[in-house]
C-alpha cells in the first residue's frame, strides 16, 4: 500500500527540481560567458583606461599621419626626378641613410635622456626588460644599455656565478656597474613618462629601494649594433636588383 | 509526510540561494558598465571613438604600406638603368628586411598563448569569493619575457601579426594587450623567423615558458615551422630626434 504513495511523492518534486537545476546550469553558463565577453572588451575598461587607450591610439594617428606624409612626398619627389630625367641615387642614399640608423648599422646621436644606476641593487633583468619596454612605449628612438644599443634581437637575461649571486647580462656578457641607459627622444616625454606617480622609476624607489638618476641630455651619442647577420631571414617579394643580375 | 516535503524544499532553498547569489555577482560584474552608460554617453562615446581612431590607424598603416610598396617599386624598376642605385637599393633592401620594414618570410618557430578558461570556470565555480581572473590570463609582460628570451636568435618576430621592430612596445591597459599600440586578442601567436631548433631550446629554458606552461597550466603549443611569413610593420619608422653621429677622428 505505502509504495505507489511514496513513488507519487518523489515524482513531484522532481520536474520542478529539474527544471530549476536547469535553469541554475543556464544561469552559471551565461554568467561565466557574460564575464569572458566583458573582460575581453572595450567595455570592461574604466573611463580612465579608455581614456589612455585613446591618447595612445591619437599618439599612434599622430606618428602614422606624419609617416603617411613623408611617405608621400618621397613618391611625389621620386615621381618628379623620373619626370624631370634626375637620378635616383640620391632620393635612394637618403632612405638609406635613414635605414643605416634604423637598423643600428651606425653610430647615432641626439638629445634624450640618461638614467643611472649606481651601487647594489636588487633589480633583476626583468626590470630592466621593462625599463627598456617603458621607454619605447614614451617614444624613444634609440636605446642603449652601458653603450650596448638594444634592438629587437638583444637578449636581456641573468646569469648565476659560482657564488650563486644573479648578475644582468646583456647579450650574454655581464652589466657592470653603473648601468647607464640613454635613450634618444623627446627628453621632456621621456622624462614624464618615467618619472611620474606610479611610474617605473617610482616603482624601482619603493619596491627595491634603488634610486636612478634620470638626467635630460642635449646630445647623446649612441654605438652602432652588433648584430648578428640574418641566415633564415627571406624577403618574400623577390629583390628585383637579384632578379637584374640573373637577367644579365 | 512532512519528512518527505523536507528535503526537495532544503534541496529549493540551496539552489535558490545558490542561483541568487550568482545573479548578483553576474550584475555587479555588469553594474559598472550599466551604471556609467545609463548616468551619461561618455562611456559610449570614448568606446565608438576609439573603435573609429582603430579603423582610421589601420587605414593609414595600409596607406602606409601601399606607399612603401610603391616606392619600392618605382625605385626597384629604376634601379635596373643604374649601377650605383642597383648597390643602394640593394642594401637598401636587405636593411629593410631586417628592419621590418618588408613582409619577410623563413623557418622558425610558432608559439601559442592562450587565456586558461577550462581552469577559469572550474575556480570560479569552486571558489568565487576567491576567484581572480588575472591568474588565468595572459600578460603583457609574459610576451614581452619571452621575446627577450628568444632574442639572441630571433632575426623577425610578430605577435598576431604585429611586426616586432626595434622599438616595438608591449603593454596592457585593464585586461587588454597592446603590441605597437595596437589592442590585440587571445590567443597571441608569436611567430619567430631564426634557427628553429635553437629557438625551441632558448624557449624551453625560459623561466616564463616554464612558469606559464608547469605552474600555472596555461594552454600553450609550438610549432616548428618552416614558412612563416611575417608582415611588415604598420609602425613609424621615422627618426625625429635621431642624427647619424658625427664622430671625430
Amino acid at each position: 500500500m505505502k509504495q505507489p504513495v511514496l513513488t507519487t511523492k518523489i515524482k513531484k518534486w522532481q520536474i520542478p527540481l529539474f527544471i530549476v537545476l536547469l535553469i541554475f546550469g543556464f544561469v552559471l553558463v551565461a554568467q561565466y560567458r557574460t564575464h569572458l565577453a566583458v573582460q575581453n572588451n572595450l567595455e570592461s575598461l574604466s573611463i580612465s583606461e579608455l581614456t589612455e587607450l585613446v591618447i595612445s591610439l591619437n599618439e599612434r594617428e599622430a606618428a602614422l599621419s606624419a609617416e603617411q606624409e613623408t611617405m608621400q612626398a618621397a613618391l611625389d619627389s621620386i615621381n618628379e626626378r623620373i619626370n624631370t630625367g634626375i637620378s635616383m641615387a640620391a632620393t635612394t642614399q637618403n632612405q638609406l641613410n635613414t635605414m643605416e640608423m634604423i637598423t643600428g648599422k651606425v653610430p647615432v646621436q641626439g638629445p634624450g635622456i640618461s638614467i643611472t644606476i649606481t651601487g647594489e641593487s636588487y633589480l633583476i633583468y626583468h626590470d630592466l626588460i621593462m625599463l627598456v619596454n617603458e621607454l619605447f612605449v614614451t617614444g624613444a628612438e634609440v636605446v642603449c644599455i652601458n653603450d650596448v644599443r638594444i634592438t629587437h634581437k638583444t637578449a636581456i637575461n641573468e646569469a648565476i656565478d659560482e657564488f650563486g649571486h644573479r648578475d644582468i647580462t646583456i647579450d650574454g656578457k655581464v652589466l657592470l656597474l653603473p648601468i647607464i641607459i640613454k635613450a634618444i627622444g623627446n627628453p621632456d616625454t621621456l622624462e614624464k613618462g618615467l618619472t611620474f606617480t606610479g611610474g617605473i622609476i617610482n616603482k624601482f624607489n619603493t619596491i627595491y629601494q634603488v634610486f636612478p638618476i634620470v638626467k635630460k641630455e642635449a646630445n647623446l651619442i649612441i654605438p652602432a649594433a652588433k648584430n648578428a647577420p640574418s641566415l633564415y631571414l627571406k624577403s618574400v617579394v623577390k629583390d628585383s636588383t637579384k632578379k637584374n643580375k640573373e637577367e644579365e | 509526510m512532512k519528512q518527505n516535503l523536507k528535503q526537495p524544499i532544503i534541496i529549493f532553498t540551496i539552489l535558490a540561494v545558490a542561483a541568487g547569489f550568482m545573479l548578483t555577482v553576474a550584475f555587479n560584474s555588469l553594474a559598472p558598465y550599466n551604471t556609467a552608460e545609463s548616468a551619461n554617453n561618455e562611456y559610449k562615446k570614448l568606446t565608438d571613438f576609439i573603435i573609429d581612431l582603430e579603423e582610421k590607424n589601420a587605414e593609414t598603416e595600409n596607406k602606409i604600406l601601399r606607399l612603401r610598396n610603391e616606392i619600392t617599386s618605382v625605385q626597384n624598376e629604376q634601379s635596373k638603368e643604374e649601377g650605383l642605385l642597383l648597390a643602394l637599393q640593394k642594401k637598401f633592401n636587405e636593411m629593410a628586411l631586417t628592419a621590418g620594414y618588408v613582409e619577410a618570410t623563413g623557418a622558425g618557430l610558432i608559439i601559442s598563448l592562450d587565456d586558461n578558461t577550462d581552469a577559469a570556470i572550474v575556480a570560479q565555480k569552486n571558489s568565487p569569493e576567491t576567484y581572480k581572473a588575472e591568474n588565468f590570463i595572459i600578460h603583457d609582460s609574459d610576451l614581452l619575457y619571452i621575446l627577450k628570451a628568444l632574442a639572441p636568435y630571433t632575426e623577425a618576430a610578430a605577435i598576431n601579426g604585429q611586426r616586432i621592430i626595434d622599438t616595438s612596445h608591449i603593454r596592457c591597459v585593464g585586461t587588454v594587450i597592446m603590441v605597437n599600440s595596437v589592442r590585440l586578442a587571445p590567443p597571441y601567436l608569436i611567430s619567430v623567423i631564426g634557427n628553429p631548433e635553437a629557438l625551441n631550446t632558448a624557449l624551453h629554458s625560459s623561466g616564463t615558458f616554464l612558469y606559464l606552461t608547469e605552474k600555472k597550466d596555461m594552454p600553450v603549443t609550438v610549432t616548428i615551422a618552416e614558412d612563416i611569413i611575417l608582415p611588415a610593420s604598420g609602425s613609424s619608422f621615422m627618426l625625429t630626434y635621431t642624427k647619424a653621429a658625427q664622430i671625430s677622428q
